[in-house]
């Protein structure tokens, strides 16, 4: 015997945790201490080993905190008060006395806890939570009828499973319901409220301004930039073009307003074709595969250099189609402002410019320029680091010829300098380099960790060609074309690819989705002219759908004793087997056996009334030999 | 079959249908449930039917005594159940039994007797014994009376009230018999003479023994009475009649009832059984509204059972 209270407790803590736990992380530390501290009470309570918060004390600390975060409230902190509130609230209801009104309680502010998580996060792991948060809402529900009525009830091990198998079939009769309301229910083509943008993440990896050395280390992120749905590319060729750095200031690389009006276009190469699908971040740039040829999507602005971006910035997912070009250079019909390429600050030390003049008067042309410099990377013995970066007053100086040792930043924005040094128009890309394919899903996962910096560099005839001075640190396939394999791996595409398709089908599912939606079906009803088969296949299936309900129903009026389910079945028989002949019920069997003169009918009559009239049950062995009977009729 | 004296009783219904009542076949079965049961029989038909020729060939193959009135206007009671008649050797009145004192009597056209005549009639019928100057005696044992009457005749008659219709445990018609039967019928002739000829085929104790048989062989359920409820309380409640079924018109329903399904070899009376007594047992029984007195009511009763579902579980 299980008693009902101890399992109500116990559903209590798994509901309330179940309803925090996706909020947890956005909290503040005092709700997070005060509701992992319920939990340990509760669990003590439930062991009675501390007597439930009675009267007039849960309200108090639920009235005191409620004040406290109401006063945070303004209009761009909304949501944050909002969960500290919740989660309190459903704190103090964990460790009051166990009344119906209390469970329910916890049952309801967790709901609207996991709801609230929704706000802050966007993850597949939201229906998971939902779904198993139903099922213990619905468990608890049915035991608390239960509890009503007598509080120290208790359940055998297998009532407690039915009670657990009717929570189930509630919560799979609910799917199909669920899935409908999805589909059909209004939603606007913009967000209501769109707390993204302001609890979006600070971006680490990729950003719009390179300048190496203000911090000594890099953070190294996982976090997922885009997924592109795609073929598969070869790795060395996975650059991802974000904003071009065309200016140099100070010690920053940065982005300035391209004025120049030519057309560019890819040089030749195989077309790539995919579908982006970017996580929401803080700006607007849209990572591109390079070189991109063609953006199409909703809204969008294009840069004589290639930079994507949004009109209007906000969150929300959205989705792109790009068409890149396989190559690395940019052609450039027209000439460039070689002026604006070459602009370098004031104060560089001697070291830089000596080494820049001495590439100038070495090479002839800027390819030979170019050439030069590479020899130059290529025989220092750079090394790729993530950790102990340059950090001086002058760390691009630091990086070329002291520590030889940096991060992309460092190569790209030292490379660029010397060659705009040397005379050669160059400019930094950032965005990011690799990705993760996941056969799953036929895409491509970039995270954030990815992001990386190189150089394009103008030359006569070629138009803007990448060259990534990474490549030359001694260490750069190790450091960053990492190849990982194995088990864990292999779950963490399996589940970005959950994260992927819930992004694909149930986040990005807008207004215009529902109307295409809406659109398919309305056409196909109209087209329905299906092939003769088919049609029959159609008919027989409602029809068996109808005979499955047509008998449910008869079972359910017709559920009486063995006698009477026998002796029914025995007359449908013989009004199947004689439509022209209708039984009333005024007819008496021995009378149907007069009339179908059968030896089986005749047989069955027999039997059947000898018990019956009797007032006897049948016995087994006469079912048996009844059932046989009818199958002769 | 374990039900005694079945066979017996079959080959008293072959030997009267098959040999000498030709096309009698429903009338002799049922005059044998009325034995059976222990009721009374009222045979209501046109003259020259042969309701006499049944009701004295019963009597010859049933081995019991038989007694006959024939009913008139001038017939007192005294004719029918004896009367003290001074006994100048014994010097003392001696009463001497009437007709009434047999095992089978047939009274012929009763609706010709006077009503007083008619009651002390019913009275023996019902009791089943005769008070006479005080003294009570006791009929014989099985006793069975058939009564005939003419429906049809009008003058000089004196109809029986329906509470003496409700003493008869069947009331049956005879019919004309099938044209193929009543051909050979006329051919054959009469057939008084052999009639007198016929020899006992059972004896009185047989008959007691399958009445016993009857009452306590054979199985009724309450299904059945049920039904037979059911049946009645619908013939109350229908709107042509103006008053139904009484429940000794239910409790003879149900005897008689048995009495079919013992004839027909069964330990249990089964919702055919019922229907197939109801209408004799029942139909006469019924009183109909004034505007609705055209109406027959066997075929009223039939149509009733119609509308009643048989218990099949």
């Amino acid at each position: 015997m299980v008693s009902v209270r101890a399992v109500l407790d116990l559903l209590a803590c798994v509901i309330a945790l179940l309803g925090a736990a996706p909020l947890f992380l956005y909290l503040d530390r005092p709700p997070q201490l005060l509701f992992l501290l319920a939990l340990v009470a509760a669990f003590f309570i439930e062991r009675k080993v501390v007597r439930p918060l009675s009267g007039f004390l849960p309200t108090a600390i639920s009235g005191a905190f409620f004040i406290f975060y109401a006063l945070q409230f303004s209009r761009d902190n909304l949501a944050q008060p909002a969960v500290n509130i919740l989660v309190i609230l459903l704190a103090v209801r964990l460790v009051c006395e166990r009344a119906p009104r209390n469970y329910l309680q916890v049952c309801a502010l967790s709901l609207f806890s996991l709801a609230a998580s929704s706000l802050f996060s966007l993850s597949a792991s939201f229906i998971v939570y939902l779904a198993l948060l139903i099922l213990c809402i619905a468990a608890s529900l049915v035991l608390l009828t239960f509890f009503t009525v007598d509080r120290d009830a208790s359940l055998t091990l297998g009532g407690l499973r039915r009670v657990v198998a009717t929570a189930a079939a509630m919560l799979a009769a609910s799917l199909p319901l669920m899935l409908l309301f999805f589909l059909v229910m209004p939603r606007p083509q913009f967000p209501l409220w769109d707390l993204r943008a302001t609890a979006a993440d600070k971006v680490a990896g990729f950003s719009d301004r390179v300048n190496p050395g203000a911090s000594s280390q890099v953070r190294d992120l996982r976090t997922p930039v885009l997924r592109a749905e795609g073929e598969r590319l070869p790795q060395a060729r996975l650059y991802w073009r974000g904003i071009v750095l065309n200016t140099l200031r100070e010690r920053a690389w940065v982005r300035t307003e391209v004025t120049e009006r030519h057309n560019v276009g890819s040089g030749g190469g195989a077309p790539v074709r995919q579908t982006v699908f970017p996580e929401p971040s803080a700006n607007n740039y849209l990572i591109v595969f390079d070189v991109p040829v063609s953006v199409s999507g909703p809204r969008l602005r294009q840069d004589p250099d290639l930079v994507f971006s949004r009109r209007r910035g906000g969150g929300g997912r959205i989705r792109y189609e790009t068409v890149s070009s396989l190559t690395d250079s940019i052609r450039v019909s027209g000439e460039i402002d070689r002026g604006f390429y070459l602009r370098i600050p004031d104060g560089l030390s001697p070291r830089i410019l000596s080494l820049g003049r001495r590439i100038a008067e070495q090479g002839g042309s800027d390819r030979e320029r170019l050439s030069l410099l590479e020899d130059h990377f290529a025989s220092t013995g750079f090394r790729y680091s993530m950790r102990d970066l340059p950090g001086s007053a002058d760390p691009i100086d630091e990086f070329l010829f002291e520590k030889k040792a940096g991060n992309c930043e460092f190569f790209a924005s030292s490379f660029a300098l010397l060659l705009r040094v040397s005379g050669v128009p160059s400019r930094l890309v950032a965005g990011y380099y690799g990705g993760d394919y996941n056969d799953l899903g036929g895409y491509y996962l970039v995270t954030e960790d990815m992001a990386h910096v190189w150089v394009e560099v103008y030359l006569q005839g070629s138009g803007w060609v990448r060259r990534d001075p990474s490549s030359f640190a001694v260490n750069f396939a190790g450091a960053r074309g990492r190849g990982s394999v194995g088990l864990y791996h292999r779950l963490r595409m399996l589940s970005d690819s959950f994260n992927y398709y819930w992004n694909l089908a149930v986040i990005t599912y807008d207004l215009d989705k529902q109307i295409r939606v809406f659109n398919k079906a309305n056409s196909a009803v109209r087209k329905l002219s299906l092939p003769f088969w088919e049609k029959e296949f159609s008919l027989s299936l409602s029809a068996a759908v109808l005979a499955t309900a047509a008998w449910y129903f008869i079972r359910r009026r017709r559920r009486g004793s063995r006698e009477e389910r026998i002796v029914r079945r025995f007359i449908r028989r013989l009004g199947r087997k004689y439509p022209r002949e209708p039984i009333s019920p005024s007819t008496g069997l021995n009378e149907l056996a007069d009339r179908f003169d059968e030896p089986a009918v005749r047989k069955f009559v027999e039997v059947y009334s000898g018990a019956v009239y009797r007032d006897r049950r049948l016995t087994d062995g006469e079912i048996a030999m009844l059932n046989g009977l009818l199958k002769r009729i | 079959m374990s039900l005694p004296k079945r066979a017996e009783m079959l080959n008293v219904i072959e030997t009267l249908a098959g040999r000498y009542l030709l096309g009698k076949m429903r009338a002799v079965r049922l005059s044998l449930i009325a034995l059976l049961s222990g009721g009374h029989i009222l045979l209501e038909d046109i003259p020259g039917l042969g309701k006499t020729t049944l009701a004295l060939a019963l009597s010859g193959v049933l081995g019991m005594t038989f007694g006959r009135l024939q009913c008139t206007s001038d017939l007192l009671p005294s004719d029918i159940t004896g009367l003290s008649i001074f006994s100048r050797e014994e010097g003392k009145f001696i009463f001497m039994q009437g007709p009434v004192f047999n095992n089978l009597v047939l009274v012929d056209e009763i609706n010709r007797a006077m009503p007083k005549t008619q009651s002390a009639m019913l009275e023996a019928m019902e009791e089943r014994r005769v008070t006479v100057e005080g003294v009570t005696y006791q009929l014989p044992s099985p006793f069975l009376v058939i009564a005939t009457q003419n429906p049809v005749e009008q003058v000089g008659t004196y109809p029986l009230p329906e509470s003496q219709l409700d003493r008869f445990l069947i009331c049956a018609g005879i019919g004309y018999p099938p044209e193929n039967v009543e051909k050979a019928i006329i051919k054959g002739g009469s057939i008084r003479d052999e009639i007198k000829r016929l020899t006992p085929l059972v004896s009185i104790e047989d008959i007691l023994e399958a009445r016993k048989a009857v009452r306590e062989k054979v199985y009724l359920s309450d299904k059945i009475v049920d039904y037979i409820f059911t049946i009645v309380a619908a013939t109350r409640s229908h709107p042509f009649i103006l008053s139904g079924i009484s429940t000794r018109g239910g409790i003879n329903m149900a005897d008689a009832a048995r009495a079919h399904a013992y004839l027909e070899g069964r330990e249990f009376v089964i919702p055919e059984d019922v229907k197939a007594v109801a209408v004799p047992t029942g139909a006469h029984r019924l009183i109909l509204g004034p505007e609705h007195e055209a109406l027959d009511k066997e075929e009223l009763l039939g149509a009733v059972l119609k509308n009643i579902d048989v218990p099949i579980v």
